[in-house]
Parts: structure tokens; sequence; C-alpha cells
């Protein structure tokens, strides 16, 4: 059912790589469960599936870092099953990881220098050739203004790059790539999109993961779905998105529409008012002033007289491209960096010069970016460290229920580490963790970061539901479609500056705000 | 121009200071070339070995038991020879140990340390237990302080070639994320054991020239921990992944044992852990960072904090 109707003269009919009955077990739990699967030489294979469905495990059995249980992998003609992860990179193969690993205290161009040294066999360089090819990779993935950084002062969407630039430097045939356009924003996303089709043009076979469906839509040639460890559809991504499966196990209702209307026009937003929200009655009292405010890192100053607003019971948005600093401004209200100037008041208190704990005290709860969980605490332990600062012990047992409630999967693994959870089961986690705080304001920085689509959509009524329950909340969130379709008001961050604000329904229409971020 | 001028006087320091403050100056050469090897395997690799004066003593007795006994075999093959039976000895305990990490690592090492120990003290028909060997005695201190200048000389070269070349990339590379190395194509397993040989070398060869100028060699001397610590001490002042640094870190160790810990001998564990804590709350790069300009190619700097940490960097399994 895989095969084209007309494949194009890059696609050749012989895989590149043939995984046959894949199956990788951690303890009794299989996370990839006799997966049969054949790569194309010149395709672009997508691959889809809820979070936790074993993408990743599938990818680490393909490169050797993790040794599947049972199958058999041919690269090439090759029995690659018992390869020593190593020598994969010298066969050919190169990957990124979802989970960002850059060579954290190298400069970028050390980084993807490192990469072009050890790759495929035939085509090592010498330390100094590394050095000069590092650049030219660089420059195809838009890095190279930031080649002489060092890898720790990148922002999560230039990690993303480099990880592919570090994959790219190893000439590799065939590509793995793990959400690399987790954390993008819409025209950072076509040119990401137009730079795998230049790669893949140029020769490469592509493997990728990605939840992005506009994305994954527009350069896959064929797509695969897994759910619970098990390939559930493989087709071509118009049959795929319709296919009743998936729709069910992946997508959600909402999402489907949308990626239909990528498929088929190439267009992403589908109008409809009834995701609108109308903005609360205007006698609200303000819960979160923010006067004026200025803060950075050290000498660079990110944000510039920011003034903001959250009323008591709202769900305002926050949105601005990558490195506008939104992140900057949740961290600066909840006081993980010190402010240069300006004040935040909560809830009629000046919170400026508070400690982060007090702020916790206060009511501020903080889910932030890249969910910074205790890797090495279970699931359950992960969330009573929201209860810390909490005295009413009495009420933590329900409360905790009720997150369990909200979050079913939380419950099903509050036994399991951390740092074995999927990404969007983390994100749950983070979240969960929040609530546990049983915030006055909750500031939740990249809801859908590395999410299912059907996630997202369950994060968000979950959002709506604990707002419509009385906590009000400050999201950041890179789809701006989804974010201003669940939010009262928004505002627009630009280069450390308000540059506009109002209720979500107008800005989601205004035409500025849909040419820069919906890409229309 | 201020690196010929240093060099100068270092060749030219015999003649101006009296023998026993030349002793003083080789120790501070000694612990520079000990620092040098840990550099290698703590420094650029990431990993915290805690048992290399392990290496330090098998120098000290291959070199001394070649040197007497029935082979007379002159001072520097003898050395050569306890350098490469250290790097051996380094290559086969590394296989197995080097696959822990982090404070894992850490212990194992320490734990190899006193087992060596113990072999030298038990293993009386060879070492002649606690008693120790005695070597044929060589009284010109000059010998001994320009041996070891002249291996710290070659020590910086090969710790500069080494950051520039691919087994200095790939080891950093392992030292940052063990697994984005293995993906990157690096064979972990032998560049790992590269550098710990390397820095067994360097602790064999430090231990060899001690053992000639002490003249007598015993388990409790040359399997001490404190040299461990010194090295390590010594690369965390000067600048833990750097060229210069141990080298930097050794003389300012030296200086302080000698012109301020002399005078406070009861106090001397107390002032040691002060230091330590200054420089790894204060100066976790080292000294390295704030006299050399930032970012050099061949500095590898990090932070001295970091280094039981690389077992973070490491899938929860």
């Amino acid at each position: 059912m895989s095969a084209l109707p007309v494949p194009p003269p890059r696609i050749s009919e012989k895989p590149i790589l043939v995984a046959t009955g894949i199956t990788k077990k951690f303890g009794g739990l299989a996370a990839v469960d006799r997966v049969d699967l054949s790569i194309l030489s010149g395709e672009i294979l997508g691959v889809l599936g809820p979070n936790g469905a074993g993408k990743t495990t599938f990818v680490n059995c393909m490169t050797g870092l993790d040794k599947p249980t049972a199958g058999s992998i041919v690269f090439d003609g090759q029995d690659i099953t018992k390869t020593p992860s190593y020598r994969i990179g010298h066969l050919g193969m190169a990957r990124t990881f979802q989970v960002v690993k850059p060579l954290r205290q190298l400069t970028v161009r050390e980084n993807v220098a490192t990469g072009a040294m050890f790759g495929a066999r035939g085509r090592e360089r010498s330390a100094a050739q590394a050095r000069a090819y590092a650049d030219e990779v660089l420059d195809r993935v838009h890095l190279a203004d930031l080649r002489d950084r060092a890898a720790t002062e990148l922002t999560i969407p230039d990690l993303k790059r480099l990880e592919l630039a570090k994959a790219l430097a190893m000439d590799p045939r065939l590509l793995f790539l793990d959400e690399v356009m987790a954390g993008l924003n819409q025209s950072e996303i076509e040119k990401a999109m137009e730079l795998i089709l230049s790669i893949n043009r140029s020769g490469v076979t592509i493997f990728v993961i990605e939840h992005v469906m506009k994305a994954i839509m527009g350069i896959s040639d064929r797509l695969v779905v897994l759910h619970y460890g098990r390939k559930i559809a493989e087709g071509l991504p118009k049959e795929i998105v319709e296919s009743p499966a998936v729709i069910e196990a992946y997508l959600g209702e909402r999402f489907a529409q949308r990626a239909q209307a990528a498929g088929v026009e190439g267009a992403l937003f589908v109008p409809s008012g009834e995701f609108r929200k109308a903005p609360p009655a205007a006698a609200a009292q303000a819960l979160l002033e923010v006067k004026g405010l200025s803060s950075g890192y050290g000498e660079v100053q990110i944000l510039r007289d920011v003034s903001l607003e959250v009323k008591e019971k709202e769900i305002v948005a926050l949105i601005g491209a990558n490195g506008a600093g939104k992140t900057t401004l949740l961290w600066t209200i909840s006081r993980l960096l010190q402010p240069m100037a300006g004040s935040v008041r909560f809830a009629g208190v000046d919170i400026t010069a508070a400690r982060p704990d007090e702020i916790v005290a206060a009511g501020v709860v903080h889910v932030p970016q890249g969910r910074r969980l205790f890797a090495g605490l279970t699931v359950k332990e992960n969330l009573m460290q929201g209860v810390y600062l909490r005295r009413d012990t009495a009420k933590i047992a329900s409360d905790l229920e009720r997150v369990y409630a909200l979050l079913p999967r939380l419950a099903e693994r509050a036994d399991q580490l951390a740092g074995r959870l999927s990404g969007g089961e983390q994100q749950m986690c983070a979240i969960g963790r929040g609530l546990m705080s049983r915030p006055r304001l909750l500031i939740i920085d990249e809801l859908s970061l590395g999410l299912a689509p059907l996630v997202v959509d369950s994060l968000l009524a979950l959002i709506t539901q604990i707002n419509e329950e009385g906590t009000t909340v400050l999201l950041v969130e890179q789809d701006v479609q989804v974010a201003l379709e669940h939010a009262h008001r928004g505002y627009v961050l630009e280069t450390g500056r308000i540059v506009q604000t109002g209720p979500a329904a107008e800005l989601l229409d205004d035409p500025g705000i849909r040419q820069a971020y919906l890409g229309l | 121009m201020g690196f010929l001028a240093l060099l100068a006087l270092l060749l030219a320091l015999p003649k101006l200071v009296s023998s026993y403050k030349l002793l003083t100056y080789t120790r501070f050469l000694i612990l520079a070339l000990m620092a040098q090897g840990w550099n290698f395997i703590g420094g650029y690799t990431g990993y915290a070995a805690f048992g290399n004066v392990a290496y330090f003593g098998i120098g000290a007795y291959t070199t001394g038991l070649l040197m007497i006994g029935k082979w007379h075999v002159p001072f520097f093959p003898a050395l050569a020879a306890g350098a490469l039976l250290s790097a051996c000895v380094a290559i086969l305990l590394g296989l197995p140990i080097l696959r822990l990490k982090g404070h894992y690592f850490a212990i194992a090492t320490l734990g190899v340390a006193e087992a060596l120990a113990q072999v030298a003290d038990n293993w009386d028909s060879l070492t002649d237990g606690s008693t120790g060997i005695d070597l044929p005695i060589k009284s010109e201190g000059e010998f001994f302080y320009y041996t070891a200048l002249g291996f710290v000389i070659l020590g910086l070269l090969a710790t500069w070639a080494f950051a520039r070349s691919k087994i200095g990339y790939g080891c950093v590379a392992i030292r940052e994320d063990q697994d984005a190395a293995r993906m990157l194509g690096i064979n972990t397993t032998l560049y790992k054991g590269i550098a710990y040989a390397i820095s067994a070398v360097f602790a064999a060869i430090a231990g060899g020239i001690t053992a000639y100028q002490n003249v007598h060699v015993t388990p409790g001397d040359f399997f001490k921990i404190d040299y461990t610590l010194q090295m390590i001490i010594a690369t965390i002042i000067g600048g833990v992944g750097s060229v210069a640094g141990p080298v930097l870190g050794a003389a300012v160790y030296q200086l302080l044992s000698t012109y301020i810990w002399g005078r406070f001998i009861e106090l001397h564990p107390t002032v040691l852990g002060f230091i330590i804590i200054f420089f790894i709350v204060f100066l976790p790069r080292g000294l390295m960072t704030v006299i050399g300009r930032r970012r050099k190619s061949g500095e590898r700097p990090f932070k001295a904090s970091d280094l039981l940490a690389n077992v973070r960097a490491h899938r929860v399994t």
C-alpha cells in the first residue's frame, strides 16, 4: 500500500535501509514492537505518532544507541544489527537528537568540525580541513553568524539547527531527524522545510520525525505512523491524514482538518470562529502588572521598557519570534533573572525585589521551557516537588488525584523515572507539577513544544478547564494560531519590546500578524 | 617573547639558586608533569581519575628495579620501560573501569591505586615489601631539574598538539556528551583508553625521576594519595582542559606549599581545603582564563565543578 503512484526519479525502488521485526523492550514494556520498515533510497520518509509511541527509540535502535531486543537491520546490503554505535556514522548514517546534545563548552564551529572529522568513512577530514568544512555547513543551515559562540549560549531553535549541522557535517547518505522543528515559528519552519528539501535533493535519504503537521505534510514522500510501539499506518501523506485510525490515535479532529488543508492547498489556516474567546468582563482586577520592565543577561539587554497586564481569570498569550525575549520576560517575572529597571506587581503587591521562592509562595508558578523535570525522580516525586511550599497538607492528596484525573497518563506512569518519559509525557508532568503548587497565575513557556497534535489539543483543553476553575494563565506559544485561539488577549513581543496588544480574536485577524507569524 | 624570557630563566635557574632551592623547583616540575598527565584524562576527557598515583608508583618501581638487580639498565631506558608498562596497565585496567561514569569511575580508580599499593607492599620477592628498594645514588640536582624541565616542555608541546588533533577533539566530545560523541562516529572506548594511557605515561615519568632522585622507594612514599590530590588541585588551580594550566597551577601550588604552608605546618590541610574551595567557587576555569586570552584554540577549559557531573549527561537507564 506504500508504493508511490509515480515515484520521482530521485527515489529508487531499492531500499537503503530495511528493518525487520524490530522490538525493543525496557523491562516488560515494549517501546517498539515488531516494526517492519523500509526506507527507500532518496526519499523523505516522515514518521508520525503520539508522544511515547516509540519513534525516538526506533531511531536509537537504528543508530546503535539502543540494542534491539529482537529484529534485524540491514543498511545498504550490510547487516548492522550488532554494529557498535560509533561505526554507524562511518557507514554513512547520521542523526539529530530530540533532546539536543551539543558539545556544550565548544564553539558552534568546533561542534560541527567534530562531526566533519569523524563522519562517513572515506570522507573523514583532518582537524584543519574539518574546521574549514564546518564553516560551509554552518552557512548552509544559517548558523554562520553564531560560529564562534559557545554552544551553551544558544537558544533552543539554534541548538536544533546545530544538531542538524553536526549531522550534516558527517556526510551521511541516510539522515535521521528527530523533531528538528520543535520550537520554531512559522517562518522559521518554512526555512527549515526548504533546508531539508535541499539536503534531500542533494542526494541524502531522510527519515524525519516531526509533529509540525504543515512541515511533515509538505516535505514527506511517504508517511509511517507508530502508536504504542507498533506501526499502524504507512502510505502517502494524503492517505495518512484521512485514515480514521491515525486521526483517532494522533491527529485529533481539529488538526486533521488543518493537516488535510495543508496537504490539499498548502495552507494551514482553518478559518473558524468557534475557538475564539471573548475577553472576560472588563471589571476584572489586574492580577499581574508589569511596568517599564528592562532585563537581560549580564551586559546584554534583551527587554526594553516592557509593560503588560494580566487580569484575574484571564488567559493571556505572549507571542513573538524566537529571540524576541519571551522567555526572558517570563524569567524576569519569576525573578530567575534580575530586572534592570521597572516593576512587577502581583495581586497589588510589589514583587520586583522578591526572591523566586517568595514569588512561588505568592502564587506565581512557572512551567519552564524544556520542562526542567528532575530526571532521577519518579513522576509522582516530581509532582510532589510542586507542594514544597504548601502548608495545607490535607488538600495535597486530593490535588494529586485531581492532577491524575486531568492527566491520566501521569497516573499510569506515576512510578517511572521522569527521565524515562517521552517528550509529551514530560510536558504533562511539568504542567502537573505546576498545578500541584495551586497557582493563582500559571506561567507556561512553550506549551506545545515537541508534542503530538492530539496531546496539544488535550493540554489546551486542560488549560481552558483550569482557567475556568479560576486559574489565571500567561502562555507563551510558538504556534501563534493555537495560542490566540485559546487566549482572551494577546501581546506581541518584538526584539524586546511590546509592539501590539489586544483581544486575541482581533490579533488573529490582524493582517500584519497573519503575515508575520502564520505565513499567510 | 614572554615565553622565551621565562624559558631562558628556567634554563639558567640552577646557576642562580642554591641546591636546596633547586630541589623545590624540581618538585614543582615533577608536580607539573603529573598534572599535565592528569589533564588528558581529567581535563580533556572529563573523567575524574583519582588513582593516577598508581602509575607514579609503577613508574618509580619499574625504573628502580631495572636500574638495580642484575640488569643495571641505564636511567633513561629504565624510565621509558616504566612509562611503557604504565601505559599497558592503564589500557588493561581502563577497558573495564572506563566503562564506568562520573563518581563510579573516580571510586574505581581510587581502588586501583590502593590495590597496587598493596601489591607493592606484599610482593616481597620483587619489591622487598615495605622496606623498599634503593637505587644507585646520583647527587647532581641539576640533572633531575633539567630532566624534569625537558619532560615538562615536551608535555606542553604534546598537550598543544593533542588539543588540535582528532584524538583531542574526540576526547573533548566524550567529555561533553558521550552519546553525541558516538553518533558523531567517535570510538569512545578507544579514545578514553588513549587519554588514560597518556596520563599514565606522564605519571610514570614523574615517578621514575622522583625515584632516582630520592634513591629510596617504598610503597608508603610512592603510592600516597597525596600525589593524586596534588596533581588534581594543581590542574584545577591552573585551568582544567587548558594547555599551560597544569604547569601554572603546579607553580602556584608549589609556591604556596613552600612559602605559606611551610610556616603553618599544622594548618596545612585546612589551608589547602580553603584554596580548593576558593578556586572551585570563584575561578572554576582556573588561572589560565584570567591571564590568557579567552577561547584560544587548544584551550578547552571546563569547570572543575563539572568534573563529576558527566554522569548527568547520560540517559537514565
